[in-house]
């Protein structure tokens, strides 16, 4: 089996050429080993970083996943994200769910919550 | 007021500026923000993918910005938010506003950073009705990301800006079907990471050489009609195909907000709608430097710290050690080259010097050519493309004697 | 019950409802959209004509006439940014030229001062972005500009601080006479007694007529498409230069507008129910006609493009007066010059309203509204006090066109009160400049959301059903 992709790892977006013969992965193109990595993935378990919003009592709070999710699971992880509100004040880092797949990756707040301004 | 130093815009290019030129001596010195909190348009760009050229981290847009907002606050520079700079004198003299006054403020130096706005559809030949449900991508992008409103649940998207490529993933992730990207031409304005994985990991088609002719709905969008254009822009008859949707999003260019720049009489590039910088991004004006999207459109936030970074540092040079004399090395754009920055070099730099700049069309396996009197410089890339800056260094005090310095790109032999 | 309902929120009836108020009468204007200037009055090139156009002995030559000489005044009292910038008509060649010469009797014969034919010479002297192909003009000085929505508004809301009312989202549907007075219906079910009825609805002013059982005349519609150019581009022309009128009207003008942009359009496409929708071929037809006329004109500076439906009547003059129904009057097919004689139209029909009504003057009516404060237009001391008085001055909401957050809640809180975003943007320009509202669009959609308690999904654009949110809360 041949691919080709662009790698997401930087944005230098690498085309890359995956080969897979049985089980071995051969990637060229890229430019670093992130990239090799990242083909690898592509082609076995695709992931993501996962960026979204939740409520929070003054307004939206940004967040993302602490680490890639499972992009199957991305439309999964984000029924939770809508779903959770949070409460209280909120500081950048904070975990607010500490296993939004259900394979231990955390939803953190990627900002302070502040009040909303009415601009 | 006096003050040393005036920045003019909080966003991440006015932060790393003053946070330069602190670091390099200035102590009197102020920023003014017209928002409600310093940071810019990365408050809303809650999107990951910042920060990988310059800390080799995957950052989302407020930690980014958080980054360079902590700096500032370690340093205790003083941030005026919810100000705005209504008027800037040839003789830096800054005019603002703020819930206290109006007032005036007499600056030795000041730093333009006030950054870009979307071009709107308004500027669009888009015929049909105007009804609700016509959003620039940012205008969108806000009110999801910072108000929690979805703006519409079937969208279509003009341009493939990266803003628009963001959000065609980020209303998705919201429950919108997002029917298509239409692309004027040939090649998409965006990064190539973001169509893998906004649009190509989601099954969002996009339409390149394909434009929005027609827009109808009378209240609310109903439906577009979109058209292939030919090689000069225009729609193709025969070829129009409606797409019923609600919202329609536009991601068409970003365009320098320079109007205080006008107002102070200096001069712009009719490339970048920047003004005209030397290698310290010095304007015409002593004194006033500029950096970021006002002076040219940046697709990396890292490269907008960057040069924000020797803006500050120049800024800092100039108030600390006063103006110098300096002999200009004039950069041209040639071949294949739609514009770089900065547009002129102090010929006697000892110290080596980035310049930006953007091609004009796409290229696999290109060379980038400098020339300067005899000197000769080539650089290969595996590709180039529009909506990626490119960059290339020199060392002025080498090109002696060069009446001018040319930055060409050619296909690869 | 109302001594007068007047039917139609356009300029026409802002200015019977205004005058009427000078007597001592209850007024309610009966608006179908949800706000005040949803139609023509909204959309069209804001020219205060000089009246050579019309022809002699006309309703139209007469109010024309009559319209432009109170403009100066009317919007002096109202706080309406008026300019007399004079008008050029530019023909192109002997043939045109020649039309000049009519267009300059008909003029004199209406009663129009001032008017001169300009050589070729004297023509690019006087306006120097005049095409090479203009071969003559005709200078008429008391031609003008006048922001049209700025004038319905604030004689709108002249009428109301003066006490009339002001009823949006009443389409009239029904009337039933009961004994001399007349009861409307609307379509959402609610009604209103009146004395007598002043139908001044525009393009709906048939359907308003055939209510009253009244079938006489017809009103068609033609669609005008404009192009609105940035502030950088408005400086091109300082009169408003007109090409040469033909059997389809007046043509496409260029014009500086009050506000500083460009203005140019419209065309006129008949249509079988016009729409305010563009045709595709409308900018290339804008430009080019353009071109005969006006030389440099910067299309790449485009904020906006529009249309507006201009109603006109079968009987090509304006209807106003009484109808053949008893209690209703009619200021019907007001078509071009009709902002400017709208002044004179509503001094003709509150005179002749308070009559039939014996009304006595109302000593304590007061022409004069005060302006709401412009930030843009005040001087850095001016700024500062007016900051001191109220803190929301120093706030800016639209970058653009540096409209503060005091400006916009004054726009809510001051008659006729904005309801949606369009009705912010006409009352303030907020999302009105080059970015087209990119950034303050969603600051004016929680002011909206906090003055009135509205939950997101109900925030409009411009009334009806034309909701701006419609995916829902995150």
């Amino acid at each position: 089996m041949e691919r080709e992709m662009v790698c997401i790892e930087c944005p230098r977006g690498c085309t890359l050429l995956v080969t897979k013969t049985g089980g071995r992965v051969r990637v060229s193109g890229n430019f670093c080993p992130r990239g090799e990595a990242y083909a690898a993935a592509e082609v076995t378990q695709p992931r993501r970083v996962l960026t979204s919003t939740v409520r929070g009592e003054g307004g939206m709070i940004p967040v993302r996943t602490s680490s890639a999710v499972k992009k199957e699971k991305i439309f999964q992880i984000m029924e939770r994200v809508r779903a959770y509100r949070a409460e209280g004040a909120v500081k950048l880092g904070d975990v607010l769910i500490p296993d939004v797949d259900g394979e231990g990756t955390a939803l953190i707040a990627t900002a302070d919550a502040v009040r909303l301004q009415e601009d | 007021m006096r003050k040393q130093l005036v920045v003019i815009g909080g966003g991440p290019a006015g932060l790393a500026a003053a946070v330069a030129a602190y670091d390099a001596g200035v102590r009197d010195l102020v920023v003014l923000e017209r928002e409600s909190e310093a940071g810019g348009i990365l408050k809303q760009c809650v999107h990951n993918g910042f920060g990988l050229t310059r800390f080799r981290e995957s950052m989302t847009g407020p930690e980014y910005a958080r980054r360079f907002l902590d700096e500032a606050r370690a340093r205790r520079i003083g941030i005026l938010t919810n100000t705005f700079v209504t008027r800037l004198t040839p003789e830096k003299r800054v005019s603002y506003v703020n819930e206290k006054g109006a007032f005036c403020c007499e600056a030795d130096a000041v730093i333009l950073a006030m950054g870009c706005r979307e071009r709107s559809k308004g500027a669009l030949n888009i015929a049909g009705t105007r009804p609700a449900g016509l959003f620039s991508a940012g205008t969108a992008q806000k009110y999801v990301n910072i108000y929690g409103h979805l703006p519409g649940k079937r969208v279509v998207i003009l341009g493939s800006g990266d803003i628009g490529l963001i959000m065609a993933r980020r209303m998705t992730l919201e429950g919108a079907k997002v029917e298509c990207v239409c692309e004027i031409m040939p090649y998409s304005g965006g990064l190539g990471r973001n169509i893998a994985q906004c649009l190509d990991d989601f099954g969002i088609p996009l339409l390149l050489e394909h434009t929005i002719v027609s827009v109808e709905g009378r209240e609310r969008v109903e439906a577009v009609v979109i058209a292939r254009v030919d090689e000069k822009r225009q729609p193709i008859a025969g070829t129009e195909r409606r797409v019923e949707c609600d919202t329609v999003l536009f991601s068409v260019g970003l365009i320098p907000e320079n109007e205080l720049t006008k107002g102070a009489g200096i001069a712009l590039d009719g490339q970048t709608k920047g003004c005209l910088v030397d290698d310290g991004r010095e304007t015409e004006i002593e004194g006033v430097f500029a950096c970021g999207n006002v002076l040219h459109v940046h697709d990396l936030v890292d490269f907008v710290s960057e040069e924000a970074e020797i803006a500050g540092r120049s800024a800092a040079e100039y108030l600390l050690h006063g103006a110098r004399a300096k002999r200009y090395l004039p950069v041209l754009a040639g071949e294949n080259v739609s514009y770089i920055v900065p547009q002129r070099l102090d010929a006697d730099g000892q110290t080596p010097v980035q310049l930006y700049f953007r091609v004009k069309s796409a290229l696999r396996g290109a060379v980038i050519s400098v020339e300067a009197g005899d000197f000769r410089k080539s650089v290969k890339r595996i590709a180039v493309a529009p909506g990626e800056m490119e960059r290339v260094t020199v060392v002025p005090s080498q090109l002696s004697g060069a009446a001018a310095l040319r930055v060409s790109v050619f296909r690869e032999e | 019950m109302y001594d007068v309902a007047i039917v139609g929120g356009g300029v026409t009836g802002a200015f019977c409802a205004r005058f009427l108020m000078r007597y001592k009468v209850s007024v309610v204007i009966l608006e179908a959209s949800d706000d005040v200037a949803a139609g023509a009055s909204a959309a069209n090139s804001g020219i205060v004509h000089a009246g050579f156009d019309a022809a002699s002995g006309t309703l139209k030559a007469a109010f024309n006439l009559r319209g432009n000489r109170m403009m100066q005044r009317v919007c002096a009292e109202l706080g309406v940014k008026y300019l007399e910038n004079g008008s050029i008509v530019a023909a192109c060649g002997a043939d045109e030229e020649r039309m000049l010469a009519d267009l300059l009797a008909r003029g004199e014969k209406n009663g129009v001062e001032g008017l001169r034919l300009l050589s070729e010479e004297e023509a690019h002297a006087t306006e120097p972005a005049l095409a090479d192909g203009v071969t003559g003009a005709l200078f008429a000085p008391s031609g003008g500009i006048v922001c049209p929505y700025g004038l319905t508004i604030a004689a709108v809301g002249n009428a109301m601080d003066n006490g009339a009312e002001l009823l949006c989202g009443f389409t009239l549907t029904a009337a039933e006479r009961s004994g001399e007075d007349w009861r409307l219906f609307s379509e959402d079910g609610r009604s209103v007694m009146a004395r007598v009825v002043v139908n001044c609805a525009g393009a709906g002013a048939e359907r308003v007529a055939r209510v009253f059982g009244d079938d006489s005349f017809r009103i068609g519609a033609r669609k005008g498409e404009y192009i609105l150019l940035d502030r950088t581009a408005g400086s091109l022309v300082t009169h408003t230069v007109f090409p040469v009128p033909s059997a389809a009207g007046k043509g496409v003008l260029v014009s500086p507008t009050v506000d500083g942009n460009l203005i140019v359009g419209p065309t006129s496409v008949e249509e079988e129910t016009p729409d305010v929708s563009l045709r595709r071929e409308a900018f290339a037809e804008i430009a080019e006609k353009a071109a005969h006329i006006v030389e440099g004109i910067a299309f790449g500076e485009m904020i906006t493009s529009f249309a507006g439906v201009r109603s006109y009547c079968d009987r090509h003059d304006f209807i106003v007066g009484w109808s053949r129904v008893a209690g209703v009057y009619l200021a019907a097919g007001i078509e071009s010059p009709g902002l400017t004689s709208a002044p004179a139209i509503g001094v003709y029909i509150a005179d002749m309203v308070a009559e039939k009504l014996a009304a006595e003057r109302n000593e304590a009516y007061s022409p004069i509204r005060r302006k709401p404060p412009v930030f843009r237009e005040m001087t850095d001391a001016e700024r500062a006090e007016m900051i001191a008085r109220d803190p929301a001055y120093g706030r800016i909401v639209c970058r653009c066109e540096q409209v503060t957050l005091g400006e916009i809640l004054s726009a809510l809180r001051t008659q006729p009160p904005a309801h949606t975003l369009d009705g912010v943007k006409l009352r303030t320009r907020a999302g009105m400049g080059r970015c087209q509202g990119g950034f303050c669009q969603p600051a004016v959609f929680n002011l909206l959301m906090r003055e009135y308690g509205y939950r997101a999904e109900e925030v409009t654009k411009k009334g009806g059903r034309s909701y701006v949110i419609t995916g829902g809360e995150l």
